[in-house]
């Protein structure tokens, strides 16, 4: 047990001494360090856009939704210049069909008679 | 208005400014967090010279994370202590050899007699020598323990353990220093 304790004493005294005996830099390398510190700042100052500029891109790029929105978005441009570029046959007839400038059959034929007709039962 | 970057501003602020491209914080880090480094990197290499190439390493590394450091998820001291570490690791490992002492620089303390100095000087090389004899990771936690004063779950935190794995290489770091400088105590000042 006592030479237990002389053994941390005597540990704790080594500590302290080498506590008391620091290695200093030198002035040398103090001033090297401090050299490096100013020129890494001013590049950072220099060539780094703005924190604020940064944060202002990227919520917009959230606020549409982030990654999973932009994949959505591409696949959706990407399939409709295909459809334009190569349509399937049923998407042609139906194109036809809707938007032919000869295709001008009214869905309802309406008569002098007819419209006559009609407002004498609302009046 | 003048900044004060006295001694109570915190490290983490004036790294914050220094980030801000205040030039006054970038002295004053330098300053204070060099002299930190630099011992604890010697005490892990033994080497003065390549301790002050890791010092230089170290704090260049700060002066680019700087930008990107989030207040209150570290304190910079222990970010520095991991850096360092690691940095002696690559060195000790890549020259596969335990660091020699020499260029061991003789600071004055004026407040000390030229006989305690001398005491205090002779017991810090014996301890000096005694720990590049530990194995790295004892080495690390003894040193971080005992002559940089920190906490055990700051060391933990730093070395990336649990505390109870800290305190056994602790004990049984000092366990070794203990028997290897027994045969030292006469030359040391310590014979009964």
């Amino acid at each position: 047990m006592t030479k237990k304790y002389d053994d941390d004493f005597e540990l704790d005294s080594l500590f302290e001494a080498a506590r008391n005996t620091p290695q200093e830099p030198s002035s040398e390398l103090l001033v090297a360090i401090q050299a490096q510190a100013l020129q890494v700042q001013q590049s950072q100052q220099q060539n780094e856009p703005t924190p604020r500029s940064r944060h202002r891109i990227a919520e917009i790029f959230e606020s549409l939704g982030g990654w999973p929105s932009l994949a959505g978005l591409s696949t959706a441009a990407l399939a409709g210049i295909w459809i334009g570029m190569a349509p399937p046959e049923t998407v042609a007839l139906t194109a036809q069909t809707l938007f032919d400038p000869s295709a001008t059959d009214d869905l309802f034929e309406f008569s002098d008679d007819t419209v006559f007709a009609f407002l004498e039962e609302t009046f | 208005m003048p900044l004060d970057l006295s001694s109570q501003t915190p490290d983490e602020a004036l790294l914050v400014l220094f980030a801000n491209g205040d030039e006054a914080a970038a002295r004053a880090l330098t300053l204070r967090l060099t002299p930190r480094v630099m011992a604890h990197a010697f005490r892990l290499l033994g080497n003065r010279a390549e301790a002050e190439d890791v010092t230089q390493e170290a704090m260049l590394k700060l002066w680019r994370v700087a930008a990107e450091w989030r207040q209150g998820e570290a304190k910079v001291t222990t970010w520095l202590y991991r850096v360092v570490a690691n940095l002696c690791t690559d060195r000790l490992r890549r020259s596969g050899r335990i660091a020699a002492l020499e260029d061991a620089g003789d600071p004055v303390d004026e407040t000390q007699s030229a006989a305690e100095t001398m005491q205090n000087r002779s017991r810090a090389d014996a301890l000096q020598d005694a720990l590049t004899l530990l194995p790295e990771r004892q080495r690390q936690a003894v040193v971080l323990r005992h002559i940089e004063e920190l906490s055990n779950p700051e060391i933990a935190d730093i070395m990336d353990l649990s505390v109870e794995a800290v305190e056994s290489l602790i004990a049984r770091g000092k366990r070794a220093l203990s028997a290897e400088l027994q045969a030292r105590k006469d030359e040391l000042g310590y014979s009964k």
